[in-house]
């Protein structure tokens, strides 16, 4: 439950910086994740490649996606049509599709497992938690992405420039930041945030080509849910959403997940689409 | 004068459109194999048809459609083998159950817009896929109903290839009849409502009515082709119903040409072409499936048919006499 | 001006029906003929066959062995002079493990010239083609499925199967159990339709022989956590727990999951896990531990034996463990070659399907030494007796010994 939670809210995270630093919901995230996880795994398992060098593959090819993704087909998309936001948002959804598709077609369409960073035997538990080393290296993770982005933003040039982009995009370019350099940026950021975290997950029940439309959704409910307001936000959705998912299924049934999912997603975007943590715009 | 030759316009394509679609039933007649290929076109084609109106020309992209086919082709399926009613009331009560489902789902997303619509419908599809798996006692859960009795209708067994004829006949009433909805006062205001409400809403229509409308509209016509799905092949199952068919169903009309129903069938048929029928594209028939619309959306918008149509204009006002 | 409009709408509208018909016309062009017969070989015209798999689906994982089955058995039968001296030529059609497919593929090798169907996808794409082969009058045999009802009427009449059926591993388990002395049994099961068919036959089947199914919990194949369920049927204390599914990654997970959360659980599986070596390397250390499965591979079987040894110098390293997948698609096969020979005309639906009917206590690869498979016209499931199967007990990671509580008999 923890290493699901943690998963979600890095998909989330990939969300988030996309979000400021393009404007955009970039929903092919879900894929990058799942391209990063089952290339990595069919290297180790197919290929017979160590781990370590399998997963800097995957995160090198999810930015390269992630970067294409941007320059071919948002950004011509975005040009051509103005403010509208559905030729967007189908283009991204028909990239979802491509990838998936790209991934099935290099690495076969059967699920393939991951591999534990680390391993040792005999898990603590923790109610209805198993913390195995997968868990504790899954949370030491996420902590560390999340607070190197959290400080990347606050002290380095270009996150500061990526804030005032979130903020306003029209005044930054007004400003004469450079946009479009800050949408590559956001974009790559995005790509090797989803590049960690696939690796990162597929050993609790493998990868296949498939999942990464899940991911998707599930990492944009935990962006919603927790808000646009701070970087750590989507942590706090990620981990609500894995709980509401885990305890639906255990008290009511294993259906439950998908109608619980369902009816946050109803709700929350309905009722409080700004999330748990809203932003606050500095006037 | 002007009036007249649109006219014609429209009878002319009406009837080569009719042709054309009678021409593919005398040609799969008696195949199994083509019939099978036959009914998946048709079976896209309608959940096309029934995306036409609420995405298309209404620009919201609601994602459930999975889950009107897969009512439509249940109602059937369950009528047909579990009550004393002629299959024949499984059509329309698809039908109702769809519309009220879209209404519902509709209603409770009519402030939402773009992704969130989009999420949340998606999340509703997958959901129904595990409802269907979830029910067994109504639905045969994962197992579905694997057989139901041949359909007779007025003493006539309803056997493979007269389902399969009809249903393609249907395709192209629905076609057909979008096209004119279309040019109708409703489907101006569909139309317009998505770039210009606030000129729709002056002219005392309510947008969301419109909204509402289109999406039971869209819902009862994928739920058309969900019914006769299940009639073909006399078996239902979850699998059949999950929503990986929205992700490729939801292309076929920007792949084929928005600026008529017409687009939809094509589009839907080169997708069955893709992924079923080209044996040298087996394992990549989807992805370059992907790729192309991916080329279409970035660089030929108007996709297939717009294109062929400006071609044609090119090519005949270089021989008209000036 | 309104007339150039209206100049422009008609063409528009020509132009897309002059397209429709160009990419229909291509369509007709591209599938409309029945590609050339294969040019006869040295040793005669090929007899074709048609197998129907599943690649990409949740049957790949057992599927892709059968395939291989099939494909090394063919390969050696060719080799070996053929069938009455020609070459067997197979083509393939995967249905992905849906169903509805499953008819138009086979329809679609039938057209091509296939006189004989090997289906190697799961139970419930066999059970959707019996009408359409006993329409086209062509046999088709299931090599590993195990639905009772693909042997069985109705339509029947053309279809055959040769293992143990889902009723017969019930059985098998209900007696293990009764002997081992468990009352309450934890059900875990994936949601595909095979399992949910198989799961028609078991549960019944252990109800009625005394059994308390305390819990059946589900999950989808491609879940990706299943805490939850396996809490629940903790929570209600079963005796043993038993899984029921198509294998592959969901029982990997499901495997580590009870070996964590009921380490002291008495577990069971179907033939799935065993029977899928890619698979174990991928639980966690000890994941398999004690885990009892329904074996259908005998090693000291003289026949299995020579099975391996062929695999062995066939595949060299990529062969590792003979699964029940491979040793059951060259009875198939063989039994296939020994019916075509009965009945005097390979290239004759009806002339196979009565050759498949005088096959009479067929020696396996399969099962123990004295495990048989005959068919008759009111036989068509093939299995004689129930020792196809043996109890086998995970050591570690990989099968180790009989188990020692309980071993099904031949008689």
């Amino acid at each position: 439950m923890i290493q699901i939670g943690c998963f979600f809210s890095l998909v989330g995270l990939g969300y988030y910086v996309v979000l400021n630093g393009a404007g955009f919901f970039n929903f092919a995230i879900g894929p990058y994740t799942m391209f990063s996880g089952l290339a990595s795994s069919w290297l180790v398992f197919i290929q017979g490649w160590d781990l370590p060098q399998a997963i800097l593959v995957g995160i090198a090819a999810t930015i390269v996606l992630s970067v294409l993704t941007e320059l071919l087909v948002v950004r011509p998309i975005e040009r051509r049509s103005g403010g509208e936001e559905l030729p967007a948002l189908i283009a991204v959804v028909a990239v979802l599709y491509a990838i998936a598709q790209l991934a099935g077609t290099l690495f076969g369409r059967r699920p393939l497992p991951g591999r534990p960073w680390f391993y040792f035997e005999n898990p603590i538990q923790v109610g209805l938690a198993y913390i195995d080393a997968q868990v504790i290296v899954s949370v030491v993770v996420t902590l560390l992405v999340f607070t190197a982005l959290s400080l990347w933003l606050t002290f380095s040039p270009y996150g500061k420039i990526m804030r005032a982009v979130g903020d306003n995009q029209e005044a930054a370019r007004t400003l004469g930041f450079p946009i479009t350099r800050v949408r590559v940026i956001a974009f790559a950021l995005a790509g090797l945030i989803a590049g960690i975290a696939g690796p990162l997950f597929a050993s609790k029940a493998g990868v296949g080509f498939e999942s990464g439309l899940s991911y998707s959704l599930f990492g944009f409910i935990a962006l919603v849910l927790g808000g646009t307001g701070s970087p750590w936000a989507p942590l706090a959705g990620g981990m609500l959403l894995a709980t509401i998912q885990i305890m639906s299924s255990y008290f009511f049934g294993s259906v439950w997940l998908n109608y619980a999912t369902l009816a946050i997603a109803v709700v929350f975007f309905a009722i409080r689409p700004e999330g748990i943590f809203a932003r606050r715009v500095r006037a | 004068m002007i009036s007249k030759l649109r006219q014609r316009g429209a009878w002319l394509e009406t009837f080569s459109t009719l042709a054309l679609v009678l021409i593919a039933i005398a040609y799969v007649q008696g195949d199994v194999y083509l019939e099978d290929v036959a009914i998946l076109v048709a079976t896209y084609s309608m959940i096309a048809l029934g995306l036409y109106v609420p995405f298309i020309m209404g620009g919201a992209l609601s994602m459930s459609y999975n889950a009107y086919l897969g009512i439509g082709a249940y109602a059937v399926a369950i009528i047909a083998s579990k009550t004393g009613l002629g299959f024949g009331w499984g059509l329309p009560i698809g039908m109702a159950l769809s519309a009220a489902v879209a209404v519902i789902l509709g209603f409770a997303t009519r402030r939402l817009s773009g992704f969130f619509l989009a999420s949340v419908t998606v999340l509703f599809g997958i959901a129904f896929t595990s409802w269907l798996i979830a029910s067994a006692d109504l639905t045969g859960g994962g197992a579905g109903i694997p057989t139901f009795p041949t359909p007779v209708v007025f003493g006539v067994k309803l056997t493979h290839t007269i389902v399969v004829s009809i249903a393609l006949l249907l395709v192209w009433i629905v076609a057909v009849l979008l096209a004119r909805l279309r040019r109708s006062p409703f489907g101006v205001a569909v139309r317009a409502s998505r770039r210009a409400s606030t000129a729709v809403e002056a002219s005392g229509i309510r947008i969301s009515t419109i909204v509402l409308v289109s999406l039971a509209l869209g819902a009862i016509i994928a739920s058309l082709g969900g019914s006769m799905f299940a009639l073909v092949n006399e078996s239902v199952i979850p699998e059949s119903f999950a929503i990986d068919i929205v992700f490729l169903t939801v292309f076929t009309p920007l792949l084929g040409g928005q600026s008529t129903p017409w687009g939809a069938v094509l589009g839907a048929f080169l997708v069955v072409l893709f992924t079923f029928e080209l044996t040298m594209f087996k394992e990549t028939g989807t992805l370059l499936f992907a790729l192309a619309v991916l080329v279409v959306l970035v660089a030929a918008p108007r996709g297939l048919l717009g294109y062929a149509s400006s071609g044609l204009k090119l090519l005949t006002s270089r021989l008209e006499p000036r | 001006m309104s007339q150039f409009v209206t100049g422009n709408r008609q063409l528009g509208r020509g132009g897309r029906v002059l397209l429709l018909g160009a990419v229909f016309a291509l369509f007709l062009g591209g599938c409309g003929g029945v590609p050339a017969p294969s040019s006869s070989t040295a040793t005669g015209k090929a007899i074709l066959v048609g197998v129907l798999d599943d690649t990409s689906g949740a049957a790949a994982p057992y599927s892709s062995l059968t395939d291989r089955g099939v494909k090394t058995a063919v390969n050696h039968i060719n080799t070996n002079g053929g069938i009455n001296g020609r070459p067997i030529e197979l083509m393939f059609e995967s249905d992905g493990n849906v169903p509805a497919n499953s008819p138009a593929l086979v329809q679609k090798m039938i057209q091509k010239g296939a006189t004989f169907i090997i289906t190697t996808s799961g139970s419930a794409s066999s059970l959707a083609i019996k009408k359409t082969v006993l329409a086209a009058k062509i046999p088709a045999f299931a090599a590993t499925n195990q639905n009772t009802g693909i042997g069985a009427p109705p339509d029947n009449e053309y279809m055959f199967m040769q293992s143990n059926t889902s009723t017969d591993i019930g059985t098998i388990y209900a007696a293990a159990w009764a002997k081992a002395g468990y009352k309450n049994i934890g059900v875990m099961s994936d949601d595909s339709a095979t399992t949910v068919s198989s799961e028609k036959i078991y549960f019944p089947l252990f109800k009625n022989a005394g059994f308390n199914l305390v819990a059946t919990e589900q999950a989808p194949n491609d879940a990706t956590d299943v805490t939850a369920q396996i809490s629940r049927i903790k929570a209600k204390n079963p005796d043993a727990t038993i899984m029921i599914s198509l294998g592959g990654q969901l029982e990997v997970l499901v495997q580590n999951t009870l070996a964590t959360q009921m380490k002291s659980t008495p577990r069971f599986s179907l033939a799935s896990i065993g029977n899928q070596p890619s698979n174990w390397a991928l639980a966690q250390p000890n994941g398999l531990d004690g885990l009892v499965y329904a074996a259908q591979v005998d090693p000291s079987n003289p026949r299995a034996k020579t099975l391996m040894d062929l695999m062995s110098k066939t595949y060299g390293k990529d062969f590792t463990f003979l699964t029940a997948y491979e040793a059951q698609a060259w009875d198939a096969v063989q039994i296939m070659k020994l019916a075509m020979e009965n009945g005097g005309n390979p290239d004759d639906g009806p002339s196979n399907r009565a050759g498949m009917e005088q096959v009479s206590k067929f020696q396996t690869a399969s099962g123990s030494s004295t495990f048989t498979v005959s068919f008759s016209a009111t036989k068509h499931s093939g299995q004689d007796g129930l020792c196809g199967i043996a109890l086998v007990q995970f050591k570690g990671n990989k099968p180790g010994s009989p188990w020692p509580t309980y071993q099904p008999s031949c008689g």
